[in-house]
Order: C-alpha cells, then sequence, then structure tokens
C-alpha cells in the first residue's frame, strides 16, 4: 500500500480486484481534499522533490459532494492528458457562501516525475464518500485504472 | 442487497435467483473453480444491482472471466428492450469505451524472425508512444480529430494509415454508426486531441506472439493461423476522450435520473431511457468515442507494419479482426419469442457472432467472428469463434480477469525480477514503467486455459488457436 501517514492528515492506497482505492483524511473539508489529490497522484507517479513549474488555477462549482470530489479529480488527469502536466501539489480554499471551491494546482511536466504505474482513466462513483467522522474529514474513492 | 446464492445449472452455468429489485435473474457462465471469491471480490453482489436495470431482459449475464469492478462487474452483459424504455447506462460500458483488441497475422514463422526479435522490439519500443500523458503515433489536427469522431478506422485508412482490406475485417467496418462529436465536450476532446494512436497503460499492450497450439484445425487455417505463425495483437481503448465522455455523462445522468423516476441500487449504474436527450447524447457521444478507439488501433497497426518493414523487411500483416468488449450496442434478438431491438451492454465482453451472421465478412462470414481473448502478459492469447447456439446476446470473455489487487501482485514481485523472468522465457520485455509490469504479474490474473475452455463448454465461443508472447510492449 502506497501510504503518507500523519496522526492527523494523510491517505493511503488500497486494493481492489482490478482497480485502485485511494482513502484520505484530514481535520477540514479542503485539507481532506488535497490529501485526496495527493493520493491519487501517488497512485502513479513518484513526484519526489520535483518542483513546479507553474500554477494553475482551478474552480469548482458542485451540486453536491460527490460531484465536487469527481470534478476535482478529473481535473487532475485532465492536466496530464491534455497538457502533459503532473499536479505536486494543490491548494484549495471553499466559499462559506456559495460553496464553491478555488484553489491552485502546482504542476511539473510529466517528463520531470517518476512514473510508478498506471494512471487512472477516471473516479468511480461507486463507493465514493466524503464525510466527516470523529471532528476529521474522511474521503474514499475506486478508480479505475 | 442480500447476500447472493448461485444455484447450478449446469457445470459451466449458474443462476442468481431474483431477489429483491431485481427484474430478472443473473446468470453466470463459469467453472466452479472460476467463481469469484465471495470474500474478497463483490462481483456477484454487482450482477444483481445490474438486474434491477429498467428495461432489462433475460438475465444480467457474467462471463467465465467476472471480476469486481464497480457498478457493473467486469466481464458482465446486459441488454435492455430499447422500446420498452429501456436504459444505457455508462457504467455498463466502462471509462475505457470501445477498449477492445486487434490481431494482425504475419506470413512468417517463429524461426523467420527469431535472430531479430530483439531489434524489432527495439524499434517497436521506440514507435508505440505508451505511459503517461500525451503523445501518439500521429500527429492529428483539430479536423483530423473531427472526421475521426464520425469516421474511426475508415477515416485512418482514408488518411493512408492501413488498407482497405483491414476495413472489411473490423467490427462495423471501422465506424459504428450514429456518432454524434456534438455531444461531446470541449475537455474530452482535448484529452484525446494528441493521443491518436498510442496504447496508455495498465493492461493494455502490443504483442508479438506465435501460434503455440491449433485447436479448431479448419477454422485456424481460414484464419491462417498455422504452429509458429507470428502474429500481433493490440490491445488498447479510446484513451483520455473516451474516459471523460464516461465520467460527464455518467455526472449527467445521475442527475436526469429523478426525471424518468429511476433509482438504481450504485450511483455508477446511473442510467436513462435509451430513447430520451440523455441517452441519444451519451449513445452518439460513445459512438464518436468507438470510432476513436478503433483509429487508435488502426493508426498502432500502422506503426507496427511500419516496424516490421524496418526490421524484417517488408511481410504482410493481414487484420484478422478488430473487436471491442467495451461497448453499448443496438442489435436485433428474439427475446420471449418476440424480435425485439436491445441496447446491449458489453462490459469486458466480447461480443461473438455465429456463423453466417449478416455483419461478418464474406471471407469470415461461414466460419463465425474471431473472438480475441488477450490473457496475461507472458502466458497465452487464444482466438476463439462465435457459435451458432451462443448466449447473452452471443457474447464471450473478454480476457483472464483478474483475481488478484495490483498491492498484492507488487508484495509479491518486482518489475526488474518479473522482467528477467520473462526474458528468460523468451519473452523480451519492453515497459514504460517497472511498477507498472509488476501490477501486471501474470499470476494476478485467472488462468486463461481454464476461462476459455469454459467459454467453449458453456456454448458462448470456440477455442481455435492459442498464442504465445515473443514480444511485449507496456506502458
Amino acid at each position: 500500500m502506497a501510504t503518507e501517514l500523519s496522526a492527523t492528515s494523510g491517505h493511503v492506497a488500497r486494493p481492489h480486484t482490478a482497480d485502485v482505492i485511494v482513502e484520505a483524511w484530514a481535520p477540514t473539508r479542503m485539507a481532506c481534499l488535497e490529501e485526496l489529490v495527493r493520493g491519487v497522484v501517488a497512485t502513479f507517479a513518484h513526484v519526489g522533490s520535483a518542483q513546479a513549474t507553474r500554477e494553475v488555477p482551478l474552480e469548482v462549482n458542485a451540486q453536491v459532494d460527490e460531484d465536487l470530489v469527481i470534478a476535482l479529480l478529473d481535473d487532475v488527469l485532465y492536466l496530464l492528458d491534455a497538457d502533459g502536466l503532473v499536479v505536486v501539489d494543490v491548494e484549495l480554499e471553499e466559499d462559506e457562501v456559495d460553496g464553491s471551491v478555488e484553489g491552485l494546482f502546482r504542476v511539473t511536466p510529466v517528463e520531470r516525475v517518476v512514473a510508478t504505474g498506471a494512471p487512472p482513466k477516471g473516479a468511480s462513483r461507486s463507493g465514493l464518500s466524503f464525510l466527516p467522522e470523529n471532528a476529521a474529514w474522511r474521503a474514499r474513492v475506486v478508480l479505475d485504472v | 442487497m442480500a447476500p447472493v446464492t448461485l444455484v447450478p445449472e449446469t457445470p459451466y452455468r449458474w443462476r442468481l435467483e431474483r431477489t429483491g429489485a431485481m427484474r430478472v435473474p443473473g446468470i453466470v457462465f463459469a467453472a466452479g473453480t472460476l467463481l469469484p471469491d465471495a470474500a474478497s471480490d463483490r462481483s456477484l453482489e454487482q450482477l444483481a444491482n445490474v438486474a434491477t436495470l429498467p428495461g432489462i431482459v433475460e438475465a444480467s449475464y457474467a462471463m467465465p472471466d467476472l471480476h469486481w469492478g464497480y457498478g457493473f462487474p467486469i466481464g458482465a452483459v446486459a441488454g435492455t428492450d430499447v422500446d420498452s424504455g429501456g436504459v444505457v447506462s455508462p457504467g455498463g460500458v466502462g471509462f475505457d469505451i470501445s477498449c477492445g483488441v486487434r490481431l494482425l497475422v504475419s506470413d512468417l514463422h517463429r524461426g523467420d524472425i527469431a535472430a531479430r526479435i530483439g531489434h524489432l522490439m527495439d524499434i517497436l519500443g521506440r514507435r508505440i508512444p505508451r505511459g503517461l500523458g500525451p503523445g501518439a503515433v500521429w500527429d492529428a489536427s483539430a479536423d483530423d480529430l473531427r472526421a475521426v469522431l464520425r469516421d474511426g478506422a475508415r477515416y485512418a485508412v482514408a488518411r493512408g494509415f492501413g488498407v482497405d482490406e483491414d476495413l472489411a475485417h473490423c467490427e462495423d467496418g471501422g465506424a459504428l454508426p450514429g456518432a454524434d462529436p456534438a455531444a461531446i465536450g470541449a475537455r474530452a476532446l482535448a484529452r484525446g486531441a494528441h493521443q491518436i494512436g498510442s496504447l496508455g497503460a495498465g493492461n493494455h499492450f502490443l504483442e508479438v506472439q506465435v501460434v503455440d497450439d491449433v485447436l479448431d484445425e479448419r477454422t485456424a487455417a481460414a484464419f491462417r493461423l498455422d504452429p509458429g505463425r507470428v502474429c500481433v495483437m493490440i490491445h488498447c481503448g479510446s484513451r483520455g476522450l473516451g474516459h471523460q465522455i464516461c465520467q460527464d455523462h455518467a455526472t449527467l445522468m445521475q442527475h436526469a435520473m429523478r426525471t424518468y423516476a429511476i433509482d438504481v441500487e450504485d450511483p455508477q449504474l446511473a442510467c436513462v431511457p435509451c430513447d430520451s436527450v440523455e441517452g441519444r447524447a451519451y449513445l452518439g457521444a460513445m459512438a464518436a468515442a468507438a470510432n476513436y478507439g478503433r483509429a487508435n488501433r488502426q493508426l498502432l497497426a500502422h506503426a507496427t507494419r511500419e516496424a516490421f518493414r524496418e526490421t524484417v523487411g517488408s511481410p504482410s500483416l493481414r487484420l484478422l479482426y478488430d473487436v471491442s468488449h467495451n461497448l453499448a450496442k443496438f442489435e436485433r434478438h428474439v427475446v420471449d419469442g418476440r424480435d425485439r431491438r436491445l441496447c446491449v451492454h458489453r462490459k469486458g465482453a466480447t461480443r461473438a457472432l455465429p456463423p453466417g451472421h449478416a455483419e461478418l465478412p464474406g471471407d469470415l462470414r461461414a466460419c463465425g467472428q474471431p473472438v480475441l481473448v488477450p490473457g496475461s502478459m507472458g502466458t497465452a492469447s487464444y482466438v476463439l469463434v462465435g457459435t451458432t447456439e451462443g448466449g447473452a446476446f452471443h457474447s464471450a470473455c473478454h480476457g483472464a480477469g483478474r483475481t488478484m489487487s495490483r498491492h498484492a501482485a507488487l508484495r509479491l514481485v518486482r518489475g526488474d525480477a518479473l522482467r528477467a523472468e520473462l526474458e528468460r522465457a523468451g519473452i523480451a520485455v519492453r515497459a514504460g514503467s517497472m511498477r507498472g509490469l509488476a501490477e501486471e504479474a501474470p499470476f494476478s490474473y485467472k488462468d486463461v486455459d481454464m476461462v476459455v475452455s469454459t467459454c467453449e463448454h458453456a456454448g458462448l465461443a470456440r477455442r481455435v488457436a492459442r498464442l504465445v508472447p515473443i514480444g511485449v510492449v507496456k506502458g
């Protein structure tokens, strides 16, 4: 299992017969989603000490949390396929009034990271969860690999 | 969902009785030893969920390579009655729309290339784009992309990437009718813009194979498959374009389902009536992605022919067949004595047309459709042929079927050790990443010999020839 663990926040990849499950946790909603993004990237690339070469702004307006998770991970895969960019880090902020999420991806060209596995084709809604748990937030997603 | 119970009907056919919201039973084609382990694989529960889809007829079917997916299990077939409110579900096709296989048959035998296989694999390794991100055989323009979405492999051939004979040996003549590029979002187009002619990663591969065993001499002769014959198998799909189309339309349907009062057991089963605004939009986009997938394999076949020309002279590499195993198609089938128009979803299942079927090209019609079954890396692949009796709307398996997670595989073998083991077995490997290689270790899959044997015993398709790899290109 690929794991980045700490007491308060982290991510872990868990087995699934043909695919991969990524779980993430953190004290806040946005920190949890940031961990989820890192966990998804870790399934296919070792970003290690790769420096971001640019920042890409992001904005997600989703009706429900499931759509938010899907849209965010779609952004990660879009940058990889369309622009050849791997997300090395992410910062998210949620508008408390309208619930929209803004932030930025720090990215680097795919040539600057070590490919460690197959990139996901997409994030499934089956088994997807993003919920508060014991004064923290926890996310879980099945990736089609 | 209540625990699922299988009742044996024959040694190779099991019935999942209707319970709860199931509209039809489930039918599993498998030898007892191939049935999924309920403790680690929830595919039977998923098969029961598929049986709840509006308009489903006969049964939700499972092939012998059934395994746990998301929403639909992998290795599933479901037909819905289009004219009675039957639904289409992007989850019943999967992210990799028109993922499929093509097999090229050379005029060479193993001894003809034995001394040059290393050089051939080096050239294939350089010419076949794979792995992370964009990069493709063809630097296609926006106009090219639009034409590919409409005309699939036909456009690729018209642009010089193949010969007309290829198209006769592609499912649907290389282009699925009904493509609607306008139903594809900008993101999907951008993801697919620079990937026409690329393998991707995961279980996708290009293998140089030789015929290891002939099981049906008459059909094998018609397919030009004799012992030692060199072939090339290409397994890939519609890349980021297809993946994004699946996601976009599944999201739309997630919300549109309320309009049609549809409730599903699993969100990845989101669906709408085929004959609805959203259903037609998905089917149009899916057909365009299928065309992209066929063009993708056509471009890779072209690159393969170039590599053969460069290294082993100018041999013929004739296309035996190109067939998808992730697709939903309108087909006519007799159900309960009535001829009906069905939307047949095959997710990890291969169409297997019987002998005499009008959709087959003249030189294959008497035999039946070649069913191409890629095995796990380093073991064997098979060519089967459709049978008259068939089953599951004339469908068969699509591969060996995974039993072990990628994580478990990584715990058991390192990529470099696996590569050395394959090389010792006479298989030249050109891999994009060592971890990706280890994730596809052969022991992660069911025994492909057992899977195809079960297909034959169950009457779904008949074995024609067994092929083994001598060279593997992987992402």
